[in-house]
């Protein structure tokens, strides 16, 4: 199994698309960071170094990072499909259920190292130009420097499995359409009109797998035990089934290129 | 106890209620240099895929090494090395590379295993080189090295020298053999090609529609096991009624002249003896000659007009 992870991944970045994503966040960060010199000055208000990972992140959490989501599993699935290159690994002793395991365990690598990079280039840009701060305040919520880490690590790793999990309704498109611009079409009509819908009727938002996107609202709101379980259940069961269907589908497929 | 690398029971396919392969039976023995000769859109590349389980049939059974892979896939894709339809292979990235994906998925293989068949296919020095600034000549090349990485007892090659020159066709052709008889790797090579069935296969299947129409050594396909014989008479309609059913048979029709009749080997003076017996006229009995090539353009022909 690692070693179909360890194909996937090196494939990702032996192609063009990963360092789009990769400076797409930095020139975010410089963004955020414009910004935040500039309200600073108009406002005085006080941005703390320790506090901007997570001002970048909910400027890229809801949108720009399932966006990539989205394209690399319609290149790693539909294109890989279409161009015949699929079929490569399956002619070796790989299954048609770890191939789609090992696409996603690679998704989860690189999507980890991609949130990894937006922490570190965070803390490094909020440390160099606005000090750490003697406390963690974001907006009103003041913690220890030591919880804001805690819960800035939170924030990121949460949402993290909830890309997985969007990631899973994507592979079903992926395996089920064979077009990669249907799918990415597809994938982002369903990305937005789920933010929508969540943003007009509050009571299915919890429903959604786009609602757990940022999970800073969750945390901040110091929820119950029942609600982040509940959350937790909502993310595993949407990767579940969305997988299951997926190699399903994907499993009685003719693989006709 | 089992000789069969291959056997092909019954199989069907159709796409959208068309039947592409219609009851196809086939064995190769270990050993074989097995040709799939048919023309294009004959079904090859389905069966391939149906061999590998890329597509699944409809109906019949597939065993390879003994194996019912419907089942068991899993116990024999290790000793299996394909090319399906154009050799395939992640563009962006260079031959070696590409190899060294494919190694990493099998277990208990040297690490010089890469280098070793680049250099059998001759592809060594460009191996750096990205594999979309190949010609289809190199990409076959690889598309065997590939093939050959896991040091497998079969090998399958979907139409291997298509699109290549004639030195090209002639490389590989000579590659293969050495490969069959080196390496003790049974080939089964599909082909469009009569002369490449000719050249390098020990046995062979001709299909048509998704048929098998003729099959055997090819020493004896080449040697043609049937003649054909034009016989002139009035009687045609009568003629065909009593030797339709006949056993050395294969094939009779009714012509303006009287009828064309595809008989075994040496048997025009037993058909010539019992037409006369039956009270036919016959003005003149001509025996065709043919060869291979008419042979297997002929075969096709007749399976056109079977439509
Ligand atoms: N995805 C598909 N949907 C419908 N029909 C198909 C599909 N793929 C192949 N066919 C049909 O199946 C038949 C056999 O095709 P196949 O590719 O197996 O032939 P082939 O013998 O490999 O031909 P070639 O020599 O051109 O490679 C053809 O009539 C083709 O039109
Ligand atoms: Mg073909």
């Amino acid at each position: 199994m690692i070693n179909i992870i360890q194909n996937e991944i090196s494939k990702i970045f032996s192609r063009k698309k990963i360092y789009i994503f990769i400076s797409i966040l930095f020139i975010v960060a410089l963004i955020n960071l414009l910004n935040s010199l500039i309200t600073r000055n108009l406002f005085a208000s006080q941005d703390y170094g320790q506090t901007f990972p997570l001002l970048l992140f909910d400027s890229v959490a809801s949108l720009v990072i399932p966006i990539f989501v989205v394209v690399l599993i319609a290149s790693m699935v539909t294109d890989e499909y279409l161009d015949g290159s699929l079929k490569l690994t399956l002619l070796r002793k790989v299954s048609r259920n770890q191939l789609l395991l090992g696409k996603m365990g690679a998704l989860f690598v690189v999507l980890f190292l991609l949130l990894l990079f937006l922490l570190i280039v965070g803390y490094t840009i909020g440390i160099s130009f606005f000090g750490w701060g003697k406390v963690f305040l974001l907006k009103g919520k003041e913690l220890s420097s030591s919880q804001g880490i805690l819960f800035t690590l939170s924030v990121y790793t949460t949402s993290l499995l909830s890309y997985i999990s969007f990631g899973m309704i994507i592979l079903l498109f992926s395996v089920t359409i064979d077009n990669s611009g249907s799918v990415v079409a597809l994938g982002l009509v369903t990305l937005i009109s789920w933010v929508f819908i969540g943003e007009i009727f509050h009571k299915i938002s919890p429903y959604l797998i786009t609602d757990y996107f940022n999970t800073y609202n969750l945390f901040i709101s110091n929820p119950s035990k029942e609600k982040i379980i509940f959350s937790f259940g909502v993310i595993f069961l949407y990767s579940i089934s969305f997988y299951l269907l997926s190699f399903k589908i994907f499993n009685n497929k003719d693989l006709l290129k | 106890m089992n000789s069969n690398m291959i056997e092909i029971k019954k199989l069907n396919k159709s796409f959208k209620d068309k039947l592409i392969i219609d009851k196809l039976n086939l064995e190769v023995k270990k050993g074989d240099i097995f040709g799939f000769l048919g023309p294009n859109g004959s079904g090859k590349t389905t069966t391939i895929r149906m061999l590998l389980n890329l597509i699944y049939p409809d109906d019949g059974t597939i065993k390879i090494n003994g194996y019912n892979i419907k089942k068991d896939f899993d116990k024999v894709v290790d000793n299996i090395g394909a090319i399906v339809e154009n050799p395939k292979f992640y563009p962006y990235l260079s031959a070696r590379k590409n190899l060294k994906l494919m190694a990493n998925l099998i277990s208990n293989l040297s690490n010089d295993r890469v280098n070793e068949v680049l250099k059998t296919v001759g592809l060594y020095n460009r191996a750096d080189d990205k594999v979309n600034t190949y010609s289809l000549g190199m990409k076959q090349r690889l598309g065997i090295a590939n093939a050959l990485l896991n040091k497998p007892e079969l090998v399958i090659l979907d139409e291997p020298t298509n699109g290549l020159d004639p030195k090209g066709m002639k490389e590989i052709r000579d590659l293969i053999t050495r490969l069959a008889k080196e390496n003790n790797i049974t080939f089964f090579i599909s082909t469009h090609l009569l002369n490449e069935v000719e050249q390098i296969c020990n046995r062979a299947v001709i299909i048509k529609n998704g048929k098998v129409i003729s099959q055997g050594n090819v020493k004896d396909l080449i040697n043609i096991d049937h003649e054909i014989l034009e016989i002139h008479t009035e009687d045609g309609k009568k003629a065909y009624t009593y030797i339709n059913d006949l056993s050395y048979v294969k094939n009779v029709k009714v012509t303006k002249q009287g009828i064309r009749v595809q008989i075994e080997k040496n048997k025009s003076d037993k058909l010539n003896k019992l037409l006369i017996n039956k009270g036919i006229d016959i003005k003149y009995s001509i025996p065709i000659k043919q060869s291979l090539e008419e042979y297997f353009l002929k075969l096709i022909n007749e399976g056109d007009k079977s439509d």
